[in-house]
């Protein structure tokens, strides 16, 4: 099926339910959410408000040789998200972005089940924390750490709903005008208890920003905590991309082919991790120095290192607080320390006086 | 007399390396032919679409990182965004450029980080940066480990020790950790401690450099060797590069040459050179001594296994090129420099075959610290000292030497040398005495060469206070070292 031709691209001009009209196309984003095809939208509320609007494309599955299990993949994908995020709307969560409305629209002039386009849609956010990051001319710390601080809520709001993100990177931390930054894209999530497609992957995010272990598949154990840890490892590299604007997996893969001579091969995680650590080591000491020169404040800088260091820590077990990782009543993989931390380096931030 | 270097032994004994050299060298490279590892194809195709359609230094990172992970280095959108990263303003930060530098670089070996030429100065100064590490991120057992390297090369054996254990705790289980270790506690005189380690790992029967490692220790020391059915299965195993089967099989070999096995070990050996590490090959030409055979195509591979300075040295030496035997010597003594056994051996070159008593003693007096305990280091120091006319320190060295654990040849070899002290000290009739003790004892243990080198240097102090017995003594060292070939001293032998 040509391009052209994709109902879900063809939905401007539209009335939705709810009292949506579609406004104008924002992007198209091929095999994206959780290997959807989805395209997006700008929409406004009969009541003055302005909307994003995701439309899925289930047509990309009359593509594939298998045409019936790709359906099968998109929809069960589709419904999960769906479910994921009204589990997270009926919780409060206020740091996910919230879809505000969901449903099906006609896509006049095709004929068939293929004319119906399924669609959410969220707040419209102004943009990401790369679009924000872009337009600085001088790096406004306060704000850096303050989308920290709302990014370590958000994820710790999933984490209590049994939800792991597994896809946390800059581009899926929105920007909203009041609100501050919201989590976004739980396409490619895992939620405890109930199986899904994401389960299985290797990495189910992407993997420019996967945690050390994911490469070597050791959060698909049994253990569902293990992907909390992924999870607390991607807010970690969130401060590598504040300070360094890029990952912590970006500059460890860099270190290591550096190290070993473009060719740094996989072996097992447990014979591979000290290289794993030895090239951390060093991605810490290019965080120190952006870090140190960013923030005048050393013990300031000292604990946003040591906070980088503790998330992003290699070797799984020993990722987080040392004090929550020896209490015996709260999930090693608690981020509340993180939360107060944040909210106190914002803070003083924000008075000028870090 | 100057020691000669032991050349009736020898193991592939895995280096005592620093990270970067090891990692340089190839040596922590997956075992396996095939890397276990799925390609996102479609994640790929995503990022080069985003940033074709956007380019920014998000997505050029993006695609890069991406490119690393997956070492297409040959992507063209890549390297695109590589030149686009280095072709941004100054403010881009400074390890995205180096990140793009890189991707964009060819890898070649520094030679340069291969031969440690720093004095004990700069290793003061490493220990403190290492320190400093540990003491920011002390789970890192990879700086640990370059401590103990860094200890051990300034004799400080007991911080050594520490270091490497904490190490060992820290990763039990990696390879480069293992052999570093083994080696470690190799040269700490633990041998024992150095075969236990290596063959309770997990990684014992899996992967061929922790057995090579294993087996080459123990039959160094003489211990059991074990599981030796399951190492010869690894090096068959085609499953595992050659390169990663090269230590090993030089290791089966050199212990079926020691068994008898020479056509077994000749087919050892020449696997080993499939592919070979600079160990391996240093192994397989001391083998090729052994056995009376050559490597053919040594030169190439001289020329394309990188720091192969001891194969180098020693295929240089055994074809009587001393000269440049003892420039590759160098080479390996810096590279080498926790092991006497270059020096020893670039001393001897310096002092039997070039004649330079100078240059000798310039080779040892940099790492006298380190190895002021090894008899064959102290010995052939002592004789080059007295030879210079240095004798004061000459004679303090010999007193102070620990004579207690002698083997019969280093025995042997100091009593020619108390009586070299003797000659110089205008002692000859006492030097006689010991010069012929020496030699019969050499000749009671079969060691002719060994004989030959004493008679020679014997010889040589008669002559040189123009006694009455020169003549005689000459003759017999022309004749010894005729019949014996010695090529070491053809050179000399003619100025006697």
């Amino acid at each position: 099926m040509e391009n052209a031709q994709r109902p879900a691209e063809c939905l401007v001009g539209l009335e939705l339910e709810g009292g949506w009209h579609v406004d104008s196309i924002r992007h198209k984003h091929p095999k994206g959410t959780g290997g959807n095809f989805s395209v997006g939208y700008l929409v406004a509320h009969n009541d003055g408000r302005k909307a994003y609007l995701k439309a899925l494309d289930f047509t990309i599955a009359f593509e594939q040789s298998d045409y019936t299990r790709a359906l099968q993949d998109l929809t069960t994908a589709y419904n999960f998200e769906r479910d994921l995020l009204e589990k997270c709307r009926k919780k409060r969560l206020k740091r996910i972005v919230i879809p505000l409305d969901s449903g099906t629209v006609e896509v006049p002039g095709v004929l068939g089940p293929l004319a119906k386009v399924s669609y959410i849609i969220f707040e419209l956010a102004t943009g990401d924390i790369r679009s924000e990051l872009a337009e600085w001319q001088e790096f406004d710390v306060a704000w850096a750490l303050r989308s920290l601080h709302h990014s370590t809520i958000g994820l710790q709001e999933l984490h209590n709903a049994h939800i792991a993100h597994q896809d946390l990177k800059p581009s899926n931390v929105l920007i909203f005008p009041i609100f501050g930054s919201k989590l976004t894209d739980i396409g490619r999530a895992s939620y405890m208890g109930t199986p899904s497609q994401n389960d299985a992957k290797l990495i189910a995010g992407d993997w420019g920003y996967a945690a050390p272990e994911q490469f070597y598949g050791l959060h698909l154990s049994n253990d569902f905590s293990s992907r909390f840890l992924v999870d607390n490892y991607h807010l970690g590299s969130l401060i590598f991309f504040f300070f360094l604007d890029c990952s912590a997996t970006h500059i460890m893969r860099h270190k290591l082919s550096k190290k070993h001579m473009k060719n740094f091969t996989n072996t097992s995680f447990i014979n591979d991790l000290p290289y794993i650590q030895q090239a951390f080591r060093e991605a810490l000491d290019e965080l120190s120095a952006s870090v140190f020169a960013k923030v005048k404040n050393k013990e300031s800088s000292e604990e946003i290192v040591m906070i980088a260091q503790q998330l992003c820590e290699p070797a799984p077990k020993l990722r987080g607080d040392p004090h929550v990782l020896t209490e015996k009543h709260v999930p090693h993989y608690d981020l509340q320390p993180y939360i107060s931390s944040f909210d106190k380096l914002a803070r003083k931030a924000e008075l000028n006086i870090l | 007399m100057s020691a000669t270097f032991n050349n009736t032994t020898r193991q592939a004994i895995p280096r005592f390396l620093d990270y970067s050299t090891a990692c340089a060298l190839g040596l922590l490279r997956a075992a396996t032919k095939h890397e276990i590892q799925s390609k996102p194809e479609f994640q790929i195709s995503n990022v080069i679409s985003k940033w074709q359609k956007n380019p920014n230094i998000y997505s050029a990172v993006e695609l890069l990182a991406e490119s690393l992970i997956l070492k297409d280095f040959q992507s063209k959108d890549a390297i695109r965004a590589a030149n686009y990263l280095l072709n941004q303003s100054e403010t881009t930060n400074s390890i995205i450029k180096e990140l793009a530098r890189h991707f964009l670089e060819q890898p070649s070996i520094n030679i340069a980080l291969l031969l440690d030429i720093s004095g004990p100065q700069s290793r003061y100064i490493n220990i403190a940066n290492l320190k400093k590490s540990v003491r920011f991120y002390h789970r890192n057992p990879i700086a640990w480990c370059d401590m103990a390297i860094h200890y051990a090369t300034l004799g400080q054996m007991d911080k050594a020790r520490t270091a490497i254990k904490v190490a060992l705790n820290l990763a039990p289980n990696n390879r480069f950790i293992l052999r570093s270790a083994s080696t470690c506690f190799l040269h700490l005189g633990e041998p024992d401690r150095a075969v236990h380690l290596l063959s309770r790992s997990p990684l014992y029967h899996l992967d061929p450099w922790v057995t090579s490692a294993g087996i080459a220790i123990a039959e160094s020391a003489d211990l059991p060797t074990r599981s030796i059915n399951k190492a010869k299965a690894l090096v068959e195993d085609d499953n595992l590069t050659q390169f990663s089967r090269s230590e090993l099989s030089v290791s089966i070999g050199t212990k079926e040459m020691k068994d008898g096995a020479e056509k077994r070990a000749k087919t050892y050996m020449r696997q080993g050179i499939v592919e070979p590490t600079e160990n391996a090959l240093a192994q397989a030409e001391w083998m090729s001594s052994q056995l009376g055979t050559d490597i053919s195509g040594f030169s190439k591979l001289g020329k394309e296994v990188p720091a192969s300075y001891e194969a180098i040295a020693r295929h240089l030496f055994y074809k009587e090129n001393f000269k440049d035997s003892l420039n590759a010597a160098k080479h390996w003594c810096t590279y080498q420099p926790l092991s006497s056994f270059p020096f020893i051996f670039s001393s001897y070159i310096a002092s039997a075959c070039l004649d330079d008593e100078v240059e000798s003693v310039n080779i040892l007096k940099d790492v006298l610290p380190l190895h002021r305990t090894d008899p064959d280091f102290m010995n052939n120091y002592i004789c080059g000292l007295a030879r210079t006319g240095d004798l004061e320190p000459a004679i303090k060295n010999f007193v102070n030497l620990d004579i207690s654990n002698l083997t019969d040849q280093q025995r042997f070899t100091l009593t020619a040398t108390q009586g070299l002290l003797c000659f110089r000290t205008d002692n000859a009739k006492k030097g006689r005495e010991l010069y012929l003790e020496a030699i019969r004892g050499f000749e009671l243990m079969n060691q002719h060469k060994s004989a030959a080198i004493a008679v020679y240097y014997w010889a040589f102090e008669e002559k040189r206070i123009l006694s009455p017995y020169k003549d005689e003594r000459i003759k017999d060292a022309k004749s010894r070292v005729a019949r014996l070939h010695v090529v070491e001293l053809t050179n000399s032998i003619k100025k006697l």
